[in-house]
């Protein structure tokens, strides 16, 4: 079924369209919620939510963006509102690698365990842009449409989350 | 913002492997499908398409005791008035009054 159609079909209330939109963006919106939360549970509740707000505001759908972003931007409001005593920049932890026998492990693990333990510590808005940006693969634009925020906002977490990520690499030893 | 560099790849290798199997089950599917805010239209069709349940036994009692109303005769369980009239040797029982209507 194409955008409009689906649109159309769930502003009558058709129960097909419910199931196809649910179907469409659900994964997507569930595994977007988990890297940024990192609790399958809370993420399953946020693509509930935002299912349920979706339904039941279709009808002010205007068609300003795509349906897509849409329903991102919503789901970024649910992650928003239920997240926002997390919203502070929490320090990133070192992670502890073993030095002793650097030998048996695989310098590309290492590199990707340290980069995996600094995302995890990243505070909720600049991995939340992360994500979009490269999981989800929205454009700069796209990104400040659901957030409802500058670009120039966007690029500059976008910015900082990399150098935060780039210094956690430093520190591990990882230059360049 | 460059998403092919090594660490925009790196980042999104790490993220595809988080990700990689979390799904949603088709039970939540469901659930989240029946938590809308349901139409008139809606309402009217789910009830439409209720499956309704009948315990046999109680059915096959009922189906039969509507049948026995309507087939027997009405008069099958009343007690009858016999009336008795003796005519010299012989008697003339007389069980019921039956109206007989004019054309």
């Amino acid at each position: 079924m194409e955008e409009k159609e689906l649109i159309k079909e769930l502003k009558k209330g058709k129960e097909s369209a419910y199931y196809e939109i649910v179907n469409l963006y659900g994964n997507k919106l569930l595994r977007s919620c988990f890297l940024i939360i990192r609790d399958k549970n809370e993420a399953e509740d946020i693509v509930q939510e935002t299912f349920i707000r979706v339904f039941k505001y279709i009808k002010t759908f205007r068609g300003d963006s795509s349906l897509y972003t849409w329903v991102y931007r919503i789901s970024q409001n649910v992650a928003k509102d239920r997240f926002k005593n997390k919203m502070e920049i929490c320090p990133y932890e070192n992670e502890e690698v073993d030095y002793e026998n650097p030998e048996d492990i695989m310098i590309s693990n290492i590199y990707r365990e340290l980069l995996r333990s600094a995302l995890d510590s990243l505070s909720f808005i600049n991995k939340q842009v992360l994500v979009l940006f490269y999981f989800d693969g929205f454009s700069i634009k796209e990104i400040s449409e659901i957030l409802g925020e500058k670009d120039s906002t966007i690029k500059s977490r976008l910015f900082r989350g990399r150098l935060l990520l780039k210094e956690a690499l430093e520190k591990g030893g990882f230059h360049g | 913002m460059d998403k092919r560099d090594l660490l925009g790849s790196e980042i999104k290798n790490i993220f595809d492997e988080d990700a990689n199997d979390i799904e949603l089950s088709a039970k939540f599917i469901e659930r989240v499908v029946r938590s809308r805010e349901k139409t008139w239209k809606n309402k009217l069709d789910d009830f439409l398409n209720k499956e309704i349940e009948i315990p046999l036994a109680p059915a096959i009692v009922g189906l039969a005791a509507l049948l026995a109303i309507s087939i027997l005769p009405k008069d099958i369980l009343k007690n009858q008035e016999i009336k008795v009239i003796n005519i010299g040797s012989s008697q003339v029982f007389i069980k019921d009054y039956k109206d007989v209507s004019k054309k």
